[in-house]
């Protein structure tokens, strides 16, 4: 398995603050200042600019091989695009060196570099030329690019009378049809209408079977995982954790959830406009059982059985006497994707257990969030959220549906010939 | 981090490979590129070329875009040297009497005019390389010279062009009796015009690097050059300066690239070579200079524009 890219220690310092925005004489005039007074102790001070430092990214070091698929998750301004600025050699790094091993093309955003005054055949060869595509190589793909864009009849005009969609959909085009060893995309570049969107993602994840290696940016977690082997998480410009995607998206997954729910629960408690939801009882613990093995708060993905137990401590002296209890389910970005609500009769403070039984759940791998509120005569009374959040454990031996969608159901086809009659 | 080795994932490699020497167990293979924070010239020469065609269609782009949705079209490169040259006859050769050596007024100035745009418009185009192809050069990779090579490329079309109308204009004059003689010296003319491109390419360059951090310089770029003209021999010759002037002529390379180009043309002031040497070694000097600094500025201009 040779090495395909090889980052070392790549580190990225910007100047925050004045500096960079300061006038040429303001520039002179501090430095000879600075030199003069130097001059008048007789010694060097060190340049004080440390403070306005910031550091994008810090100790990058990774490779990727021959065949891999690396896919690069973290927050927004976690350094992902700088990085792959680095990778592609639009800005230098600080510090660090990278060693690509083939022909890289990154298509970070399409439709840089067309004229408009140009046709969209001019255009198609001059934004191939940039990509690095020699004229024999874009007339070789020109039609199955003029194909794809279904832009035939409009390929001689100029590209300042598309529509916003037809710009798109010629710019895509041309950097769909690259061939490059090693592929950088973003995801955000799947354009125009929902046609032409699956048709998009679906020529991704041909380049991506096309090409040597691949390097995919991306939010969506579900993406993440049908295409990569491994995956790169950062946060605040350094590497939080490097490894197998399954591993990596999980922890990843885990963390963002608990920001998902700050906010859920910040929501629900201004919805419900109750200050304090959570003062009138607690979660003291919660587990979740299923007939396939399970761990306190995971279960591994089947169709068996599902029991959850709460145990809730009603503050002392306190009395509900038409309570109600409702049970919700959310992913972990927080879209709610179940909710069940029961009635809990007369309870008196004190600890007691609420079990919820699902005679099965059919999720797909990844992080839930599980909640439960307590109304008295319809007003909400207590928020309790379950927290660790609930793991859906991948099932080796359970046949996974397709990697769209939320549920992971055991379909099966079966094919008919209707007879003629 | 544990790690669960299964049959389907490749296994990942946590630990880079070069720590320990090998490389999966493969002869060391020559990388496609190498990204070096210590490295300054990402634009290899070799890259240059293999970019030769984007270079072609950029030439090409910017010719033609000036053609598409205008009045007058491409007779713009010919009407603004003719209204230039007009009020230089009436400004410099009516009123202020400078002499025009034996040529008549529209062809010395004329000429003069054409190459004098030839020079200043690549070198605030090359200029403003950072600021007018920034948004590309956030989002897309190729070596960074192409874009002033191709400007200065497309200054040199427009400049063919208008030669060829001088030429027509001198058949003009030698059909009504002028004596202009043309000479074998003008098999010399490429060297000059490529002095001068070097020179534009050059400080250019050098002021494209700083606008990266001041971004009014290319204001200054527009007025300095102004000035520049009337200090370059644009619209007097060598022998209206007075002696002890002279030797300031000798500090400015255009002054000795016009005067050269004029005299490869009409062969009718004589130039000694000695200035010319120097001028082209200033040139190259600043050539190299300038690259330079524009090649440390490809690198890091995305964060601060």
């Amino acid at each position: 398995m040779s090495v395909v890219i090889q980052a070392h220690n790549i580190s990225k310092r910007f100047f925050l603050g004045e500096r960079n925005q300061r006038a040429f004489f303001e520039d002179v005039s501090v430095k000879v200042i600075r030199g003069l007074r130097q001059l008048a102790r007789g010694r060097l001070a060190p340049e004080q600019n440390s403070s306005r430092d910031f550091w994008a990214l810090k100790d990058i070091s990774f490779q990727i091989s021959q065949g891999q698929t690396l896919a690069i998750i973290g927050e927004n301004g976690a350094g992902k695009s700088t990085l792959l600025k680095i990778l592609s050699r639009i800005t230098r790094p600080t510090t660090g060196t990278v060693k690509v091993y083939g022909r890289l093309a990154s298509l970070l955003e399409v439709g840089t570099g067309f004229h408009p005054e140009f046709s969209g055949r001019d255009n198609i060869f001059l934004n191939g030329a940039m990509l690095g595509l020699s004229r024999k190589d874009v007339r070789k793909r020109f039609d199955r690019i003029v194909d794809f864009s279904g832009l035939a009849k409009f390929i001689d005009v100029p590209v300042k009378n598309y529509s916003t969609g037809m710009y798109m959909r010629l710019a895509f085009s041309v950097a769909a049809h690259l061939n490059p060893e090693i592929v950088i995309l973003d995801e955000v570049l799947a354009v125009g209408d929902t046609v032409f969107q699956k048709k998009c993602f679906d020529r991704l994840e041909e380049i991506i079977e096309e090409g040597h290696a691949a390097i995919l940016v991306s939010h969506g977690m579900a993406h993440v995982r049908s295409l990569c082997q491994i995956c790169l998480w950062l946060k605040d410009g350094r590497i939080q954790m490097f490894g197998p995607t399954d591993e990596v998206a999980s922890c990843y997954e885990k963390a963002t959830t608990h920001e998902v729910v700050a906010h859920y629960e910040k929501q629900t408690a201004e919805q419900d406009g109750s200050a304090h939801p959570s003062a009138m009882a607690v979660l003291v613990q919660w587990s979740v059982q299923s007939k396939e093995a399970s761990v306190t708060h995971s279960i591994i993905a089947s169709q068996a059985e599902v029991t959850f137990r709460f145990e809730i401590e009603l503050n002392p002296g306190t009395e509900i006497s038409h309570g109600r209890l409702s049970f919700s389910l959310a992913d972990a970005q927080g879209l709610i994707l179940f909710t069940h609500q029961d009635g809990l009769g007369q309870i008196k403070g004190g600890k007691f257990w609420a079990t919820l039984e699902l005679p099965f759940l059919p999720l797909k791998p990844g992080e839930y969030i599980v909640s439960c509120t307590i109304l008295e005569a319809d007003h909400p009374v207590a928020f309790l959220r379950a927290t660790p959040e609930l793991t859906v454990l991948k099932n080796e031996s359970f046949a996974q549906s397709g990697y769209h969608g939320l549920l992971n159901l055991p379909a099966r086809l079966s094919v008919e010939r209707v007879p003629h009659p | 981090m544990a790690q669960t080795p299964s049959a389907k994932q490749p296994r990942v490699e946590l630990v880079p490979e070069f720590a320990t020497g090998t490389n999966g167990g493969l002869p060391p293979v020559k990388p496609t590129y190498v990204v070096d924070a210590e490295k300054i010239l990402s634009s290899h020469p070799k890259d240059l070329w293999a970019f030769r065609e984007l270079y072609l269609l950029l030439v090409k782009r910017d010719f033609v875009a000036v053609y598409k949705q205008t009045v007058l079209g491409p007779l713009w490169f010919f009407v603004q040297p003719f209204l230039a040259s007009l009020v230089f006859i009436v400004v410099f050769s009516q009123i202020a009497r400078l002499p025009t050596t034996d040529l008549p007024p529209l062809v010395f100035y004329l000429s003069g005019i054409i190459v004098w745009n030839f020079f200043s418009n690549s070198l605030s185009q090359v200029a403003s390389t950072f600021l007018s192809s920034g948004a590309i050069f956030r989002k897309i990779y190729f070596p960074r010279l192409i874009v002033p090579f191709s400007q200065i490329s497309m200054n040199f079309l427009n400049f063919i062009g208008q030669l060829l109308v001088l030429f027509g204009v001198i058949a003009f004059y030698k059909f009504s009796g002028h004596r202009i003689e043309l000479s074998l010296k003008i098999l010399a003319l490429p060297l000059v015009l490529a002095d001068m491109a070097l020179l534009a390419l050059g400080l250019g360059c050098i002021i494209a690097a700083a606008t990266v951090k001041y971004r009014d310089l290319n204001i200054v770029v527009g007025y300095t050059l102004n000035l520049w003209m009337y200090c370059s021999l644009v619209i007097y010759p060598r022998s209206a300066v007075p002696a002890h002037l002279q030797p300031l002529l000798g500090l400015n390379p255009m002054a000795s690239f016009v005067e050269s180009y004029r005299s490869c043309l009409f062969d009718t002031e004589h130039t000694t070579v000695q200035p010319a040497i120097v001028a082209t070694l200033i040139t190259v000097v600043i050539a190299i200079l300038g690259i330079w600094c524009f090649a440390k500025a490809e690198g890091t201009f995305t964060d601060t524009i």
